[in-house]
């Protein structure tokens, strides 16, 4: 009975839980079909009608299709190259012997560091850097995405291949592997739970991103989605409905995504951030 | 492993990362430190100022108190974000009914873009227009209203408390994974023991989870001194920037005064007060383990 | 194995080339504007502070959209359009790279550190080929002289003051105001108004500094014009006699309950659309918001520039119609003949009479001057505007607020608000004035 007593109150718990987190939520799905003047004068009230002129407006004012393809386009790239980069990098840095152990150490650290930037530091310079470089447009993003990815995915990925034991590396050794074979035959297929982990995490952070889309993109038909919301604030006027009904749409996305991937986070997240 | 871990396979699977990493944060970084010694509009040519705004800085009344309110928010998000989503973790690896939907959801706001977030979130503790102080009228109790946000108290609180919104979710998805870190049979050993749930937790899941909650708390330690979005869309820093963060006021001082130098030497300071807390951190944990 | 080996390889060579293909492929679509359009025209930018310029800068809009038509096949005008705060970002990184826009808006407190970088043409070349567009301007385009010459050129004419709802004013017995109601009239007026629960003077403060206009008349009768210059050079301080009594004045308003309980978190936006509800019964502006209170609020508007000072030494008939920001031309255009010829159509068409007429159809004031230019009877706000306008006062060459830069102009901005939020004394927040100065010399 004490057993049945404490699962309700865990039920109780749980779903409390759920609910505070979700509210906003719902509420930011209502205001978006309120009117504007509806949001201002009567925020608590229900909509009057179901008014999906807001969803209407977003629709015509913003070229979806260009945003969405831009957005693919530079996450694709991105997220492609980070991926692989950080676990080659991470690779050596977990698996392999340095004589000197503080090497790898302070070059994790290192790495590390970037977590501490906030990105609108990086905003000024890296245009120039981007400009020096001739990277324009779209592709502008493409490096400075993949830059602000390395810390994260090296936080995760090498703590995740550090807990993986050390006799699969001797055993495919003795096998005859060599260092290809190794990672890409033996030790991939063991990382994939947190590679997806990364992907997804990734792949969010690119499609929210705003500082560096709004300073790197001058031509409207590079815009990504992030930038849509500009789109319904202007120097003297703002169209709060229009904002957060182009916001859910770009939410949408987002949390089929997520839906797909979900289970892979939990498991990835097992298998890779515990270790630190 | 030995054999294979030859100098040039090292530098090789290393140089993509820290070329690129180099080049795209550590240089732009350096760029940042130097127009901190200077006087810089953004245009034209920068003039060498020496440490000077690094003393105007110190002099600041508004430096401190921004500092002040991302102190508040920093030791309220971490004390809030590293206990409760430990907590929720906990009830949530239990095995309930529709705990993977309670999951997703929960997960779910980490997904929104920051300043959707603050946008939501105004709707919600504007003293006019949000629900808070809306509903507290409906009750009746219009004495307990609060300018949540734009008053000089409660500003920081409230930055905190949507942080802690934006960041539980994906918290609570990293202690869940640990403790499933956690090999059953030492937990079996420890309930034939007839361990109550509270020592269990104490003497067992804690001790057990070290590395997990330091990355939960470097995560939310540098997080904080990412925070800006959300200040943005709710209070603009405002009143008269009693509530900016750190951040908030270098972005306004770097961009909305255009004093790129002055910015730039603000966000080194935050840069620099980020590094040394999360080092701490992990210099204490450190002692604590051996 | 060999033959999977094989596929394996090609594969990837497949995707590094597609990758590669891509990258290159749009590299040259996303790279500088191309001077030649589709049609052999010659294509200039245009680089605007909002978005969506067919929807947030209609006329402007318009007025292109005429140029283009006429000229079609040989020039053409493409607006680089983003959001006032990234446009500021975007055309300071353009300049560094010389790859700013052939015609663009600037901020007036940021366009004096563009000319003195040597970025922007010197149009005195152009106002002395069409000294009919010179004459048009009436002498507004001398708020954007120095030392390098004409920098900049009126984007539009800004007339700035309070508008009010003649219905709310009825409905609680108040007489509209005139151009001779006095601060102390004005307090009265609030005090009838918040008995009623109307917000008696609608303003919002966050990431709003700049909605401040209808004060910028406040400074202009307290001797802003007269003594910026001395302040500026470092004879006197913004913590003067004048000023304090000016910003006490706004510490007064504040005190008798003249603005909404949470303007420290709405936006000028949201304040506007409590003046538009009818919430409100007073909203400081410009004409730019007359097309929104037409259809809002209609025939029931009224302006009005604001009280004058019984207290004040400073002449009280002072209008404000003032230049907005500046338009300028990059100093590249000069390098390309056929570029130049292109800007400067553009020019002259849009200070011509016909861009004017279009202006006035867009409840927006042009920066030049033609006669017989007048509002439609339905253009209410507008007409109200040019009612009060009629007594024909003059204006200072500058508003206000834009005669410092951008520093000193957002330190005035938090000190304004700071009184009105009381946040600060009218002394603590002309010091703060002060030390802001002193630390942009």
């Amino acid at each position: 009975m004490v057993n049945n007593k404490k699962k309700t109150t865990m039920y109780i718990g749980m779903i409390l839980i759920t609910l505070l987190v979700v509210f906003p939520f719902i509420w930011m799905v209502i205001l978006s079909l309120k009117t504007n003047s509806e949001i201002m004068s009567s925020p608590l009230s229900l909509p009057k009608s179901l008014n999906f002129d807001n969803y209407k407006n977003a629709l015509e004012t913003l070229d979806y299709l260009r945003l969405y393809s831009n957005t693919f386009f530079v996450c694709i790239i991105s997220v492609v190259v980070e991926v692989i980069i950080t676990f080659l990098s991470s690779f050596v840095l977990s698996r392999m012997v340095f004589q000197n152990k503080k090497i790898p150490k302070f070059i994790y650290e290192f790495l590390i560091m970037g977590l501490s930037i906030s990105p609108f530091i990086l905003l000024f310079p890296v245009y120039k850097i981007n400009v020096a470089m001739g990277l324009r447009g779209k592709l502008a993003l493409i490096f400075p995405y993949i830059a602000t990815s390395i810390s994260f995915n090296t936080l995760l990925l090498v703590g995740y291949l550090k807990s993986l034991p050390t006799e699969i590396d001797e055993a495919a050794v003795i096998d005859g592997c060599n260092i290809w074979n190794l990672m890409l035959k033996v030790i991939l297929p063991m990382t994939k739970p947190v590679i997806a982990t990364i992907v997804i995490f990734n792949v969010l952070y690119i499609w929210n991103e705003f500082p560096f889309a709004s300073v790197m993109l001058r031509d409207v038909s590079d815009y990504t989605l992030s930038m849509g919301a500009s789109f319904f604030k202007g120097n003297y006027t703002v169209d709060y409905g229009g904002i957060v009904a182009s916001s859910i749409m770009i939410i949408i996305p987002e949390l089929i995504f997520y839906g797909i991937f979900q289970k892979n986070i939990v498991e990835g997240m097992t298998a890779g951030a515990v270790k630190g | 492993m030995y054999w294979l871990s030859k100098k040039r396979y090292k530098i090789g699977l290393l140089i993509p990362t820290l070329l690129v990493y180099s080049v795209f944060i550590v240089l732009p970084i350096i760029i940042a430190v130097g127009y901190s010694f200077t006087r810089y509009s953004g245009i034209g040519k920068a003039k060498f100022l020496g440490i000077a705004n690094y003393v105007r800085l110190f002099k600041d009344k508004l430096f401190w108190i921004s500092f002040k309110n991302t102190m508040i928010i920093f030791v309220l998000a971490f004390v809030l974000l590293l206990t409760l989503s430990f907590l929720i973790a906990l009830l949530l690896n239990h095995h309930l009914r529709a705990v993977d939907v309670s999951k997703a959801l929960i997960f779910s706001p980490a997904i929104i873009a920051p300043i959707i977030v603050g946008i939501i979130w105004v709707y919600i503790l504007d003293p006019n227009i949000g629900i808070i102080n809306n509903i507290l009228d409906a009750l009746g109790a219009s004495g307990l209203k609060q300018k949540w946000i734009g008053g000089e108290f409660w500003s920081p609180y409230s930055i905190a408390i949507i942080y802690f919104w934006q960041q539980l979710g994906y918290l609570v998805t990293i202690f869940i994974a640990g403790l499933k870190m956690i090999p059953n049979d030492v937990l079996e050993a420890v309930k034939i023991d007839g361990a109550t749930g509270f020592q269990e937790v104490r003497y067992v899941i804690i001790p057990m989870m070290k590395s997990t909650i330091s990355t939960v708390a470097v995560l939310i330690i540098t997080g904080v001194f990412k925070i800006f979005e959300i200040v943005q869309q709710t209070t603009g820093g405002g009143p008269n920037h009693l509530s900016e963060t750190l951040v908030t006021y270098s972005y306004s001082m770097t961009f909305t005064s255009s004093d790129y130098g002055y910015g730039m030497s603000l966000a080194t300071v935050t840069f620099l007060l980020s590094l040394i807390i999360t080092g701490v951190y992990s210099f204490l944990t450190r002692e604590k383990e051996r | 194995m060999n033959s999977k080996r094989l596929k394996k390889w090609c594969s990837v060579a497949m995707v590094s080339m597609v990758v590669v293909g891509t990258l290159s492929g749009c590299g040259s679509s996303g790279k500088e504007s191309s001077k030649e359009g589709d049609g052999g025209e010659v294509v200039i930018n245009f680089g605007i502070h909002v978005a969506n310029p067919k929807e947030q800068e209609s006329v402007t809009y318009n007025i292109v959209q005429a140029f283009n038509e006429k000229n079609a096949g040989k020039y053409k005008v493409e607006f680089q359009a983003a959001d006032t705060e990234s446009h500021s970002k975007n055309m300071k990184l353009a300049a560094s790279d010389n790859t700013l826009p052939e015609i663009f808006w600037l901020d007036a407190s940021e366009a004096p550190k563009y000319s003195n970088a040597g970025v922007l043409l010197d149009l005195n070349d152009f106002l002395n080929e069409n000294t009919e567009i010179k004459a048009a301007l009436g002498g507004m385009e001398s708020a954007f002289t120095d030392d390098n010459g004409q920098y900049g050129l009126p984007y539009q004419c800004n007339v700035q003051g309070i508008f009010y709802n003649k219905e709310l004013f009825d409905k609680v017995g108040v007489a509209y105001p005139t151009d001779e109601t006095t601060y102390e009239d004005m307090l009265g007026m609030l005090a009838k108004f918040k008995e009623n629960g109307i917000t008696p003077l609608s303003i919002g403060s966050k990431n709003s500094g700049f909605a401040m206009w209808e004060f910028n008349e406040t400074l202009a009768r307290y001797g802003w014009e007269e003594n910026i210059d001395s302040i500026l050079a470092g004879d006197k301080k913004f913590n003067n006699e004048d000023l304090v009594t000016c910003f006490e004045k706004l510490k007064g308003l504040a005190e008798a309950g003249a603005f909404p309980e949470n303007m420290a978190t709405i936006e000028y936006f949201d304040a506007k659309q409590l003046f538009n509800e009818g919430k409100a019964a007073m909203f400081g502006t410009g004409q730019w918001d007359c097309a929104e209170f037409d259809k809002n609020i209609g025939e029931k508007i009224g302006f009005w520039w604001g009280p004058t000072f019984t207290d004040s030494d400073y002449d009280q008939e002072v209008a404000m119609k003032v230049p907005s920001a500046p338009i300028v031309v990059n100093a590249e255009v000069a390098e390309d003949e056929e570029v130049q010829e292109a800007v400067f159509e553009f020019l002259k068409f849009y200070y011509s009479k016909e861009a004017a007429e279009l202006s006035y159809e867009g409840s927006i004031f042009p920066a030049t001057n033609y006669e017989g230019m007048s509002a439609t009877d339905t253009q209410y706000a507008m007409n109200a505007m040019l009612d009060t306008l009629a007594s024909g006062w003059d204006s200072p060459s500058t508003a206000p607020d834009l005669t410092v830069t951008s520093a000193v102009q957002e330190a005035l901005y938090n000190s304004l608000f700071g009184v009105m939020q009381e946040t600060y004394t009218p002394e603590e927040a002309l010091d703060l004035m002060d030390e802001a100065l002193e630390n942009s010399k």
